[in-house]
């Protein structure tokens, strides 16, 4: 049955063999390479850059977090890269690379031929994202019909180890079940069977458990972290909770307003935070605030399309405001990554409290 | 106040800040709700036991935040507890008064009284009226102030949750999700409740945007001494708005008691499954997963509601039906407490 398939990718076996080493070099090249990408909406006065000058790199078998408030762009710079932002919409970039092939200039053709396959999605609501008039086999065999030419007993047979593979009790019977029947967890994994169907290079996770309880928001990141190893993909995980960060990380990407303010590894990030922002971003977090009165807030809303203010895009809502904020800052290296603020000394390394041996536990485990 | 109708003893009583003037203004007896479910025709109607026996006590200015995963009865209860429902057995006194002898009349004097924040800023204003007519309408309905009287206090009720009083005129889409809250905590405030039941309010906002809201609700309470019933599946927010917790598994309290008692030490499997779930930049705490997930509320297990879940659960869990009972200063629903800690 496997000879039915062109692609080698597609062999039929629960334990599926990782993609070249399952060591991650300093010297393997890049999986994705985006350098100043732009989306502005609408065109002329009206114009709206809804992601502005945003770098991502990404190694094979490595997990890239994209933390920022609804309205920063997290969402938009994925779907610039798969190419599925609507026609209002101009994506530019210096560079676009996924997997060695320009995905500017990929024909659509050739570009169908990648997104679900090799870059693949979970979204955030999986009770809306899955067709409510057809099954969980239909919608899985529709995958693997369209990118791996799996029919019939073929088909069914991969669906069902996908299902096992995402943990799905009793699989066979979940087979000629509607969505409506499954819980959120449940859908959440359907949603996750789906995106691996075709064992993707690149899992882009878009807040894959913001709709679910906590204990079953553990259960999905331990299934999406186990996937994730084994398989050797890449992941990159958009979502504002920094606990989900934390545990699951191994660098971070902060956005604000379209920009990108902050990269920097995962222990990092949470002992010496670079830019303000991110240092607000951690100081609202409850849990560091036991035995406070007031929880720290940053006061404010992420500014939209008609108030950016000049310069510095999080000016006005930030503590350590200088005049020469006006202008727009320079993008800084650090010992680990990159910041975009004007403040070379800035003196965060004060109010987080991040342990020590959870950091490097956290780092090692991936 | 008397307690004497509770049955169960009364957590509150170990509370270390239970002040002489603090006077309970909300109180569950028993509560229990269950929904009728059509089977087909014919069949006998089956029933969803959505609230199974749920007691509190809630003073004046202090929260109780009430835990536990979807599906667990924590907004059927908050349902009984703004009177949109009437519990199918138990009593709910508020202001030490049994309300479910109430005309319709009566009924929404009392509801002044208590009112309510929904969890989607989004959904819970109406997008056709400015926010000064949702804001108003409260005291149209339930006053006889004045128009300029009403427009006054329409404005200061606005400067108080941190808008601009000028901005009545304008619509909800015009707000963010963190001002909408903050539209939607004013219009829950306007009557100045005794009691306010927040269901989940800060779940869909950011984590910055939340720390603001939740600033904002405690502001609110120092200022009215208004007590809450905040309902959350987030046990780091809770932990921080919280008098009281109480968590909740199939319409059933598993366990209950002061929160910094129940989070230096969660004695309920439960309870420490939800903490050890909890996504965490600090330590890591005591582990203990949980499999599967929440079983059908209109065929739930027999004996402990939790125990095919539980890795505690023993064959004796399976049959005998744990009763919450005093175990190191709160109330925990477990027959196994004296083997697990043994």
């Amino acid at each position: 049955m496997t000879t039915l398939n062109p692609t080698p990718a597609a062999t039929n076996s629960t334990t599926i063999s990782p993609r070249q080493g399952a060591e991650v070099s300093s010297s393997s090249p890049l999986l994705l390479d985006i350098e100043n990408l732009s989306v502005t909406f609408g065109k002329g006065a009206r114009a709206f850059r809804a992601v502005d000058d945003v770098s991502l790199q990404l190694k094979q078998g490595e997990v890239l977090a994209v933390v920022g408030e609804s309205g920063s762009g997290k969402s938009v710079t994925m779907m610039a890269l798969m190419g599925l932002l609507p026609s209002s919409a101009t994506v530019g970039a210096t560079r676009m690379y996924f997997d060695g092939k320009d995905m500017l200039t990929l024909l659509e053709r050739e570009r169908r031929k990648i997104i679900g396959k090799d870059i693949s999605m979970i979204f955030q609501n999986a009770m809306s994202c899955l067709n409510p008039s057809f099954t969980v086999e239909y919608q899985l065999a529709e995958v693997l019909k369209t990118h791996l030419g799996l029919k019939g007993a073929a088909a069914r047979q991969r669906i069902l180890e996908l299902l096992e593979l995402v943990e799905i009790p009793d699989a066979k019977n979940r087979l000629s079940v509607y969505p409506h029947q499954l819980s959120g967890g449940m859908s959440q994994r359907v949603m996750i069977a789906m995106a691996l169907a075709c064992e993707p290079k690149l899992l882009i996770a878009d807040e894959p458990t913001t709709a679910l309880d906590v204990t079953v928001q553990a259960q999905i990141m331990d299934l999406l972290s186990r996937l994730q190893r084994e398989k050797q993909m890449a992941m990159v995980l958009i979502t504002h909770d920094l606990g989900l960060v934390a545990q699951n990380a191994r660098d971070v990407a902060v956005m604000y307003a379209g920009q990108m303010l902050e990269t920097n590894t995962v222990p990092e990030i949470f002992e010496h935070p670079s830019h303000p922002y991110t240092e607000a971003l951690l100081q609202a977090i409850p849990e560091l605030a036991i035995g406070q009165e007031r929880l720290n807030s940053l006061p404010g809303v992420v500014p939209s399309q008609y108030d950016r203010p000049k310069g510095c895009l999080l000016s006005p809502r930030c503590p350590y405001k200088q005049p020469e904020c006006e202008v727009p800052p320079p993008i800084l290296p650090t010992p680990n990554g990159r910041v975009r603020c004007i403040r070379t000394d800035f003196p965060a390394h004060t109010s987080t409290t991040m342990s020590h041996s959870h950091s490097e536990q956290t780092g090692s485990s991936l | 106040m008397t307690n004497s109708l509770t049955s169960t003893p009364n957590p509150q009583t170990t509370h270390a800040q239970s002040a002489p003037d603090s006077k309970v203004v909300l109180k569950a007896d028993n509560l229990h709700k269950h929904y009728p479910v059509s089977q087909g025709l014919g069949k006998p109607k089956a029933y969803v036991k959505a609230l199974n026996g749920i007691s509190f006590e809630l003073q004046a200015g202090k929260t109780l935040a009430v835990v536990g995963e979807s599906g667990c009865g924590k907004s059927t209860l908050a349902r009984q507890l703004t009177l949109i429902e009437q519990p199918t057995k138990g009593e709910l006194y508020i202001n030490g008064e049994g309300t479910t002898h109430y005309s319709r009349r009566a009924l929404k004097e009392l509801r002044t009284e208590i009112q309510m924040v929904f969890q989607n800023p989004y959904g819970s204003l109406n997008p056709r009226h400015t926010i000064g007519y949702q804001l108003t309408e409260p005291l149209d309905i339930h006053t006889k102030l004045s128009t300029a009287e009403k427009k006054d206090r329409v404005h200061e009720m606005m400067r108080l949750v941190g808008l601009r009083p000028e901005h009545s005129g304008r619509y909800p889409h015009m707000f963010s999700g963190g001002q909408r809250q903050r539209i939607a905590l004013a219009r829950a405030m306007m009557l100045n409740p005794k009691i306010v039941v927040a269901d989940e309010p800060t779940s869909a906002l950011d984590v910055s945007i939340q720390a603001q809201v939740l600033n904002l609700f405690m502001d609110l309470q120092d200022e009215y001494h208004t007590a809450y019933v905040f309902i959350s599946h987030d046990l780091s927010v809770v932990r921080h708005v919280a008098d009281d917790l109480m968590v909740m598994y199939l319409g059933q309290v598993v366990e209950h008691g002061p929160k910094e008692t129940i989070y230096n030490n969660p004695q309920h499997p439960y309870t420490i499954a939800l903490l050890s779930a909890a996504p965490s930049i600090g330590e890591q705490k005591k582990e203990l997963k949980l499999h599967g997930e929440l079983p059908s509320p209109l065929n739930p297990p027999s004996g402990c509601a939790l125990h095919k879940r539980c890795p505690y659960a023993t064959a004796e869990c399976s049959q005998v039906e744990p009763e919450l009972r005093e175990w190191q200063g709160r109330l925990v629903s477990c027959i196994r407490l004296e083997e697990i800690y043994a």
